[in-house]
């Protein structure tokens, strides 16, 4: 019996789709975590633990667990990104780049750990999916087009996939590169496919912040691969990441 | 056109890795079609006919959506999704237009039964000036290598959100709608 609940958290809408082992109980674990997310990490909420330990009023040794792993992964992400990634690039602390992602891929793994390992989880368009659909195979995730929003541009299938997708679309190119403070140009849309959300989360973002050299740099990390549109209009893609027919 | 063209090419070719997808003989109008057009619904997404889609044109967008806010009383608590609609009328519903500083956010469900397949962001009448110049510009360098519009048979949507506060309240109104059984 397929479960799905679809619910508005965390500033976005998160879909949870369970196509095996799953149960009301579990759908309610779930989003019970994604509220935990939002209550702790929230940029908008003045009392959440980001917003206290951005003003000063919360030591970092008093800080959540969970609060300290994000950190030290914005860190590390901040340093693989060359700085394209920084969780201070909107002059506060926000790490919301790194833990929407972050935040499903756990998730994921709790459902899997619970026996549900058929599932799709999407929060506002990062998704992680596990074993097959509620149709009896793999996964088929589109990739949004850039110019048309109810349109696809690719799919990705697979098994156990994280997919990230950065984009400037909505807001024309709104994206700053750090280093210099102007908007980033060149590309439309960024997709990493990899292992982990949360950091294929970080490397899209950190991407489309490099503009058009942010392609070669995507190219050269190993265990992601990618597909890329550019302002042109072209789609770059991995080679191991063909559309699906 | 050419340099930019050929510089992308330069890119691709020097990085073993990466594959120029071209785009089929037919790929290119569509493309130019739906940059001009700005937010059309795509016939591969929605099966059911489109009567009253407010994004075409949007300056005309029907003024009882006009209202900034129409807060849903059930809020958090009630999380299950509402028993399904009998016979729904179409695949979608459309949030309120949310004002803010910068311009105007509206949301569209799309919907396959009562599951979300694409939440989608309306352009609004204030970043039309900044769209069309974005769509020229596309429109100008766009090749026979062009993105294409592609899927079927489609489980999720991978695609980038806004996270504005005018963003979530419009979503939330969606929901609550979707969760009523409303379709637009």
């Amino acid at each position: 019996m397929t479960e799905f609940r679809v619910r508005e958290c965390m500033g976005t809408v998160i879909s949870v789709e369970l196509a095996s082992g799953g149960s009301a109980a579990l759908l309610d674990e779930v989003f019970a975590w994604f509220d935990e997310v939002d209550a702790r990490f929230s940029t908008f909420k003045a009392d959440s633990e980001v917003c206290r330990l951005d003003r000063g009023e919360l030591a970092l040794a008093d800080a959540s667990a969970d609060l300290r792993l994000v950190l030290d992964r914005c860190a590390d992400l901040w340093r693989e990104t060359d700085g394209f990634f920084d969780g201070y690039a909107t002059g506060r602390l926000d790490p919301s780049g790194f833990v929407k992602g972050w935040s499903v891929q756990v998730a994921s793994d709790r459902l899997l750990a619970a026996g549900a390992a058929d599932h799709c989880v999407n929060a506002g368009g990062d998704v992680r999916v596990r074993g097959q659909s509620p149709a009896g195979r793999p996964w088929r995730v589109g990739i949004r087009h850039p110019w048309n929003a109810s349109a696809s541009c690719h799919v990705v299938s697979g098994t156990d996939l994280a997919i990230a997708t950065s984009g400037v679309y909505e807001r024309g190119h709104h994206v700053v590169d750090p280093h210099t403070g102007r908007p980033a140009t060149g590309l439309r849309s960024v997709t990493v496919v990899g292992p982990d959300l949360g950091t294929a989360d970080a490397y899209a973002t950190a991407a489309l912040a490099m503009g058009s050299a942010g392609v070669r740099w995507l190219s050269g990390i190993a265990g992601y691969a990618c597909v890329v549109v550019t302002d042109e209009g072209r789609k770059l893609s991995s080679s191991a990441l063909s559309s699906v027919p | 056109m050419r340099r930019a063209v050929l510089a992308v090419a330069g890119l691709a070719a020097g990085t073993s890795l990466l594959v120029v997808v071209k785009g089929g003989a037919g790929a290119a109008p569509d493309t130019v079609a739906a940059a001009n057009a700005g937010p059309t619904p795509s016939p591969s997404a929605a099966g059911a006919p489109d009567a009253a889609d407010p994004s075409a044109p949007a300056s005309k967008a029907p003024d009882a959506k006009k209202t900034t806010t129409a807060k849903p009383k059930s809020g958090r608590k009630n999380t299950a999704a509402a028993p399904p609609p009998a016979a729904p009328k179409s695949n979608k519903v459309v949030g309120p237009r949310v004002e803010n500083p910068y311009g105007a956010v509206q949301v569209v469900l799309e919907l396959d039964g009562n599951r979300i397949v694409n939440v989608r962001t309306l352009e609004m009448p204030d970043q039309e000036a900044r769209s069309d110049q974005l769509s020229a510009q596309v429109e100008s360098q766009l090749g026979d290598e062009a993105v294409r519009e592609q899927g079927a048979d489609l489980d999720t949507v991978s695609g980038a959100t806004e996270t504005s506060e005018s963003y979530k309240e419009s979503l939330r109104v969606a929901i609550d709608r979707m969760k009523k059984g409303e379709r637009d």
